[in-house]
């Protein structure tokens, strides 16, 4: 089992060790991925832009100041190449002659709502779930979205969460609740509450 | 939603969330107690943390750690490929190097007229050791723009993989110069960057002066030897028993560097 740090194994990384860039890689590839999967919904672009991070991770790795935690850094690099991802989307569809939005664009939570039929059922079922969620997470801005992935899908506290993305603990939670609102009320409104 | 329930919001997320105090949540019983509104708002927030909770995680691609080691490996080509005019070799900024490299700046120059030369006469690149002679200057200029690099970050060479990425920022903006003549005579796929492998360790200016830094890849020239550029910017023809002999002497990596 390895026992080295990330600022250990990213050292080594600079001084030529491949097999440290390689172990820092798997180390974050399964968080990393989940992360960017629930934030821009969609699995392709989720690869591109974890690849895209790493790129950054290590042509600006002479940047990263000794004493600095790896953690915060990858993922701030993460969650700003999400949020560019999804400015990318939106300029592309207002730019849509035919205003489609392909699987995985963001839609208004109205839109989501109006799209539905209310469901009577109390319990839906597993993949309805999985549809009801990523639904519901495309509707968010991208800002309240990453909060939401990384505190129910990457399991993060509040102090990590903040540590990840640079933000003041209030500002996490003021924004996972907003978060949490906005969804409960398109839930209300889907079940014709 | 009332301005009276409006004072309540957080206090319902936190209560589902199963964050709140004991004295909050209290608070709320009692209001709880006397609205409907907002017991419909604990009931949907409720159900919307249950759906978020009983999402999967998603599972990384297989071999998604691998590609993308492959692709940081390669990364530098974009940024070759875009590369700034001839003029622009080097980028001076204001430092106590700035003397030094302004000197450096201008035996970089000597050596891209002496390229340019080379280039316009096809017939001088027609021989074996004349591409073998193109192919040290290449050497060099990358040699002059990795020391440079080098007393800029402490000493420390750009680190491996990626190492002309590092020059391709500020050092070496300039194109052709990482292709080895001698494989430009004989051909190579299109999206190659560079054709000269660089020493896999973390090198510094304080290894010996005989310590390799960049050389040709195998046969770039002929079988019997290749071009090395050490670090104290020299470049030689070194036949191929000295130069494993130099890579045991200094342990480096011999896969890496007898690709």
């Amino acid at each position: 089992m390895e026992q080295r740090s990330d600022e250990e194994l990213l050292a080594g990384s600079t001084k030529g060790h491949k097999g440290d860039f390689k172990l820092l890689l798997e180390r974050y590839e399964g968080e990393l991925f989940n992360f960017l999967y629930h934030t821009t919904g969609d699995r392709q672009t989720a690869e591109d832009l974890f690849q895209d991070t790493f790129l950054q991770v290590f042509s600006n790795v002479e940047r990263f100041r000794e004493g600095a935690k790896f953690r915060p850094w990858v993922y701030t690099i993460a969650a700003n190449l999400a949020r560019d991802e999804m400015r990318r989307r939106r300029r592309r569809r207002s730019m849509s002659l035919d205003g489609e939005v392909r699987p995985g664009e963001e839609t208004r939570l109205g839109e989501l709502v109006d799209s539905h039929s209310a469901d009577p059922a109390r319990e839906v079922a597993s993949q309805e779930t999985t549809a009801l969620a990523n639904e519901m997470m495309n509707a968010l801005p991208a800002n309240l979205r990453e909060v939401v992935v990384l505190y129910f899908y990457n399991y993060m506290k509040y102090q990590e969460i903040s540590e990840a993305l640079g933000l003041p603990m209030g500002t996490v939670k003021s924004r996972l609740y907003r978060a949490i609102r906005e969804m409960a009320d398109a839930m209300k409104r889907k079940r014709g509450f | 939603m009332s301005a009276q329930c409006e004072l309540y919001e957080d206090l319902l997320v936190e209560e589902a969330l199963g964050e709140i105090g004991e004295k909050e949540r209290m608070f709320l019983r009692r209001h709880l107690d006397s609205c409907g509104q907002c017991r419909a708002q604990l009931a949907a927030i409720s159900d919307t943390i249950n759906v978020m909770k009983r999402e999967r995680v998603a599972e990384a691609p297989a071999g998604l750690a691998e590609r993308t080691l492959h692709r940081v490996e390669r990364a530098g080509e974009r940024f070759i490929a875009a590369a700034s005019p001839y003029h622009e070799t080097m980028l001076l900024r204001p430092s106590t190097w700035r003397v030094r490299r302004a000197l450096v700046g201008w035996m970089v120059a000597a050596s891209v007229l002496v390229m340019m030369g080379a280039a316009l006469l096809p017939g001088m690149l027609g021989s074996g050791d004349q591409r073998i002679h193109a192919c040290q200057e290449h050497l060099k200029i990358i040699g002059m723009a990795l020391r440079q690099h080098a007393w800029d970050h402490n000493g420390m060479f750009p680190m491996w993989p990626g190492w002309y990425m590092a020059l391709d920022y500020e050092y070496l903006r300039r194109d052709g110069v990482l292709l080895c003549p001698g494989r430009v005579a004989v051909g190579r796929q299109s999206d190659v960057v560079t054709d000269y492998i660089y020493n896999p360790s973390r090198v510094t200016t304080n290894e010996p002066v005989d310590y390799p830094l960049l050389w040709d890849r195998r046969a770039a020239h002929d079988e019997a030897g290749r071009n090395v550029l050490y670090v104290d910017g020299r470049v030689n023809w070194v036949n191929e028993e000295a130069f494993e002999r130099l890579l045991a002497k200094y342990k480096i990596d011999e896969v890496a560097a007898l690709r």
